[in-house]
């Protein structure tokens, strides 16, 4: 059925097996623990991935993330991976002071929460010195 | 006796699908209600189809690290979605036709919005990388590199659609039935689009090929 010139076809057949990464196994590993722990995690479990956290950092980021879920935080995704990353990267760098790209953050808002759990994300975010655009928190009723 | 008989027979015929998946204790398995024993069974079903989905996202994607990501966006659906497959087609077909549509999907995003300075980072495999030869010769070897880069290129500009097709019938080695379950096409349409994209591909690969032509017919290295 081809008409497709032999050489073309030997290097298309002729192209390799590729080998998922052991990267893929570590944050397919870690994504889908999150995924167990709820909404909250799983936007932290993708944004972190995303945003590529160091293994040691891991740890720390659950125990957030479980503060952060005893507040009763609600997020949604309000422009796929954008907010997910955003949440991640507070959690990430907000307690630690370090620089953070402002990109990352675009389209995050807190659409839903307590008023501690508003505060908490409000508090993380100013953490990082200054405004972010595009981040709110507050709280809906 | 008699009268069992077609019970049996459209019994067995009902459960000829999920008994031929492979996959089907693991699945099962993933439907526990202990976690310990979902998250094992799910890793099992991840170790068994990481390497084909993360080859298709690749190749789909055109590059190692927009390939992870499709990858692990592959396995988060299936993730989500185990509950909702029902076994219509095999597991496999089902995960691998996720993997084609997450890559596109990715394609897609990536094209209007790309995530600054923490990805995409030195690991992008170069075309070249993507379908470099296992075929050996060191006659030609310059000839057939530059060959392979611009079949790679020319790869990258077909359509999400066709490229789907030519990834998976081509470079993943999937029979047109193998294709059609996982495309969810006919065969007829696999073979129109294999078709269209065969001749895309030989439009953009005309000059490569009479150069390479040329350059072999003057080496005489042709055979």
């Amino acid at each position: 059925m081809s008409g497709l010139p032999r050489e073309i076809l030997d290097v298309l057949e002729a192209a390799p097996a590729l080998e998922a990464p052991v990267e893929l196994d570590q944050r397919v590993r870690r994504v889908i623990r999150a995924e167990a722990e709820g909404p909250v995690g799983r936007a932290l479990g993708v944004g972190l991935t995303r945003l590529r956290a160091p293994d040691e950092l891991w740890p720390r980021i659950q125990r957030a993330m479980r503060n952060v879920e005893h507040q009763r935080f609600r997020l949604r995704l309000m422009q796929g991976g954008g907010l997910a990353a955003a949440a991640a990267a507070m959690l990430l760098w907000g307690p630690w002071r370090e620089p953070v790209p402002t990109g990352v953050f675009a389209g995050a808002q807190v659409v839903e929460g307590d008023a501690m759990g508003a505060g908490l994300l409000k508090g993380l975010a100013n953490g990082m010195g200054g405004a972010l655009p595009g981040v709110r928190a507050g709280v809906r009723r | 006796m008699r009268r069992n008989l077609p019970t049996v027979q459209k019994r067995l015929t009902s459960v000829d699908i999920p008994l031929l998946d492979p996959d089907q204790d693991l699945l099962d398995q993933c439907r526990s209600s202990d976690p310990a024993a979902r998250e094992e069974a799910f890793t099992a079903l991840y170790e068994r189809h990481k390497n084909r989905v993360y080859s298709i996202t690749t190749r789909i994607t055109g590059n190692a690290a927009d390939g992870m990501d499709a990858a692990q966006e592959t396995f988060i659906t299936v993730y989500r979605k185990l509950d909702k497959f029902r076994g219509q087609a095999k597991f496999s077909s089902w995960v691998y036709r996720v993997a084609v549509n997450a890559s596109i999907d990715h394609m897609r995003r990536v094209a209007t919005r790309r995530m600054p300075s923490l990805e995409h980072g030195d690991r992008a495999l170069s075309g070249l990388d993507l379908v470099r030869s296992r075929l050996p010769g060191p006659v030609g070897e310059v000839g057939k590199g530059e060959l392979e880069s611009e079949v790679q290129d020319a790869v990258g500009h077909l359509s999400p659609k066709l490229k789907s097709v030519v990834v998976l019938r081509h470079m993943e080695g999937m029979t047109y039935e193998e294709v059609s379950h996982v495309l969810e096409l006919s065969l007829g349409t696999v073979k129109s689009r294999l078709a269209r994209a065969h001749a895309a591909l030989e439009q953009a690969l005309a000059p490569v090929l009479e150069q390479h032509f040329t350059h072999f017919d003057g080496g005489g290295a042709r055979g």
